[in-house]
């Protein structure tokens, strides 16, 4: 597994058939890379094991899209000490920050003109999603 | 010994978010009864990476149509931003991500909400029928928001 420290996050050695799953390609496509110098090797008895920069397993968490920073920790931080009373306060203030938040819809909402062409936010989202669409059997 | 029941979670899809914006949504009533349950149940909602994004893409399509002035974009993104919708951080492997598009006909944005729901057997909260309709007979748990009593 990979190991992340403040600083330094170290490399993966894999088994072909690992690191194919852990890179979505086929293992004919990373003998390909080996073969070509792509990827570093190293040998363990008779096995090879390939060495997967650790950074690019982050192609497979949210990170890759700017979000996971924010996104592992809960937003309201984590109740501590753990205990009832604090678990309680943390979901007040939850509660709290989210029905406000939908007071603030509400006010905002109340400004908002209707689509001149009766689109509405799946149409919005589907452009941007899956534009596409209209090309699939 | 069976771990205990962690806090109740709902995947949301951009397109919720958004029609709580947008009052004369057809799902708009309803998108704001899920939005207050979640509120006062404390439900923990999470959403997959593409959600942001989606937000903010379907915003300003809404002001370049007239329908929202731009200064009302920016406070309703960060009062979806104080909805708490986490982002949480689960690998994904691209093979089942391509699985899914294949045998649902999804896109790939639409997969990445999907999957999280599948990986955190949650339900997807919807507003867009149609990726509800492609995922029938799926693992997926899929809650389409037009279904749902506007409460």
């Amino acid at each position: 597994m990979s190991t992340v420290t403040d600083m330094a996050v170290t490399d993966d050695a894999l088994e072909v058939r690992d690191a194919a799953r852990r890179l979505g390609v086929s293992e004919r496509t990373i003998w390909r890379r080996i073969r070509a110098g792509r990827l570093p090797v190293e040998r363990a008895g008779r096995r090879i094991l390939v060495l997967v920069p650790a950074r690019w397993a982050a192609r497979e968490v949210p990170a890759a899209y700017g979000a996971a920073v924010r996104g592992v920790a809960p937003a309201e931080g984590v109740p501590w000490p753990f205990d009832g009373e604090a678990a309680r306060s943390s979901a007040d203030r939850l509660r709290s920050r989210r029905l406000a938040a939908l007071a603030q819809l509400d006010r905002i909402a109340r400004g908002v003109a209707p689509d001149r062409d009766g689109l509405t936010v799946t149409d919005y989202i589907r452009e941007l999603r899956d534009p596409g669409a209209a090309d699939r059997p | 010994m069976r771990p205990a029941p962690g806090p109740a979670t709902a995947v949301v899809d951009s397109s919720v978010a958004l029609a709580l914006v947008l009052p004369d949504e057809p799902i708009h009533g309803q998108a704001r009864a899920f939005a207050r349950d979640a509120a006062q149940r404390s439900i923990r909602l999470v959403a997959a990476p593409n959600f942001g994004f989606e937000v903010r893409h379907g915003l300003v399509r809404a002001c370049h149509r007239g329908r929202l002035g731009w200064r009302a974009a920016s406070a309703a993104l960060r009062a979806i931003d104080d909805l708490a919708v986490e982002e949480p951080a689960i690998a994904v492997h691209d093979e089942e991500l391509l699985a899914l598009c294949r045998r649902h006909r999804l896109s790939w944005g639409e997969a990445h909400h999907v999957v999280l729901a599948i990986v955190l057997g949650a339900p997807l909260v919807t507003a867009d029928g149609r990726l509800a309709r492609s995922l029938h007979g799926s693992a997926a748990w899929v809650e389409d928001l037009a279904q749902r009593p506007e409460g």
